[in-house]
């Protein structure tokens, strides 16, 4: 891999080589840009740029391998300007969940790129949506080059996968890892039904994880899915519960179910139907977010 | 006899498919909605359920014993982490009736299978679920009794 082609990511910065990216892109923005992931000066892996041949009309055709593996509770971000994509230890579904095996299969994969068949990834579009770069759209540091960004990737339609692949490196949910591999489970689960083929809702995970992005002090929810491959996530407490069903139209159904006030011995339900993105100031609103925080 | 009503005092035995259960362990409303095409429309008329008490005298225990001697393999195949969810007819139509405020009331029927090779006298059906599904789903799942592995 000759040296110019390799970018370092150090303490989750990426710093790009401004003459290898203008070359690789035509891009005629400034290049000097150090888009900052943490504040770590620790290398944590390395970029790769990986030209592609997709040909794709709306997407170039270059696009970057990152390996490394970020730290206990460190997820790891990637900011980059809209004429590149992001590629992130996806050889497979199954490695998916473990970084370790992903890092060493993108490594693999490095050192024989002629023998990558393209179509085992992921497509392009499906790398890059909406949800990748919507947490980071509030640091003001990225503002001018995910303005555009943003743009193209709420064009393109999540994916299972994409959602996957964001809470494994760029989500800043304490319990992404864990949340990616309880989706990946039931989709596998839904999958080994020989009988009924079911399917999660991409947009649906795409609301909860939203919700729980919204909501960071919430705790990690146990999941399901409907018939219908919506999802549901549930907390337990001492004496309470509460469901949250999440639509693929954004609709979010709510059902808490606590102790009767004056007969303790009796289970209250409210049940409310709002919207996902609403939730959050819902809940708060009710007192009732307090019951599934941390 | 078909669609008679059972017993508010019986129970019936709703199979937990595993891809439904939160975190393969509690049983969700997903177990407790009705299968829909790919267009969202429902296609079942009704929850299976089966007549507890219709498969055996004895315990609860020894029923649960024979319901499942009785449906796996050959009427419904269980699989190694499903759940078997017992509710009382009663408590289930009640919950249902006072957590929608009156608006909903299912029904609880007898509707025996006679399909060949699946022929189940004890089979029954929770009717009238798909009106407020999420809700009445929820408050079915709030109303189980025990909960038991299905294998």
């Amino acid at each position: 891999m000759p040296e110019d082609q390799m970018y370092r990511i150090i303490g989750g910065a990426f710093r790009k080589r401004a003459a290898a990216m203008a070359a690789a892109t035509g891009s005629t923005e400034s290049l000097e840009d150090e888009y900052l992931i943490d504040s770590q000066e620790e290398e944590v892996g390395t970029a790769f740029e990986w030209p592609t041949s997709t040909g794709t009309s709306s997407l170039p055709n270059v696009c970057f391998i990152i390996t490394g593996k970020p730290k206990e509770g460190q997820a790891a971000r990637f900011v980059m300007p809209m004429d590149t994509l992001l590629v992130a230890g996806y050889p497979q579904a199954g490695a998916l969940l473990d970084w370790s095996q992903a890092v060493l299969e993108v490594n693999r994969m490095s050192a024989n790129l002629r023998c990558i068949n393209w179509k085992e990834l992921p497509r392009p579009s499906d790398l890059l949506t909406a949800t990748l770069f919507s947490s980071i759209k509030s640091d003001p540091s990225t503002t001018g080059a995910l303005t555009r960004l943003v743009d193209v990737t709420q064009s393109q339609p999540a994916t299972l996968e994409s959602h996957l692949l964001y809470l494994l490196t760029a989500s800043s949910l304490p319990y992404a890892n864990a949340l990616a591999s309880r989706i990946q489970q039931i989709s596998e689960a839904l999958k080994e039904d020989e009988d009924e083929r079911l399917t999660l809702a991409p947009q649906s995970i795409g609301h909860l994880i939203s919700f729980l992005e919204s909501n960071p002090r919430v705790a990690k929810p146990m999941l399901a899915t409907s018939p219908l491959g919506h999802v549901m996530a549930k907390w337990i407490w001492n004496n309470g519960k509460m469901s949250i069903h999440f639509f693929p139209d954004g609709k979010a159904h709510c059902i808490i179910s606590t102790p009767n006030p004056l007969h303790s011995e009796k289970q209250d339900q409210d049940s409310s139907v709002t919207t996902a993105d609403a939730l959050g100031i819902k809940l708060e609103r009710q007192g009732a977010l307090r019951l599934i925080q941390t | 006899m078909k669609d008679e009503k059972l017993p508010d005092s019986d129970h019936v035995v709703r199979h937990c498919e595993k891809k439904f259960l939160y975190d393969d362990e509690s049983v969700s409303a997903g177990n407790f909605q009705l299968r829909k095409d790919a267009s969202g429309k429902i296609v079942e008329e009704y929850l299976s359920v089966g007549w507890l008490e219709r498969y055996s005298v004895g315990t609860r225990a020894t029923q649960l014993e024979a319901l499942r001697r009785f449906m796996h393999p050959n009427i419904r195949k269980f699989h190694k982490k499903d759940k078997l969810a017992v509710l009382n007819v009663g408590k289930s139509i009640a919950a249902v009736h006072n957590g929608t405020d009156g608006l909903n009331t299912i029904r609880i029927l007898h509707e025996p299978s006679e399909e060949a090779g699946r022929e189940d006298e004890a089979h029954c059906g929770i009717f009238d679920t798909g009106v407020d599904e999420v809700r009445i789903a929820e408050l079915l799942v709030e109303a189980i009794d025990e909960v038991v592995p299905a294998r």
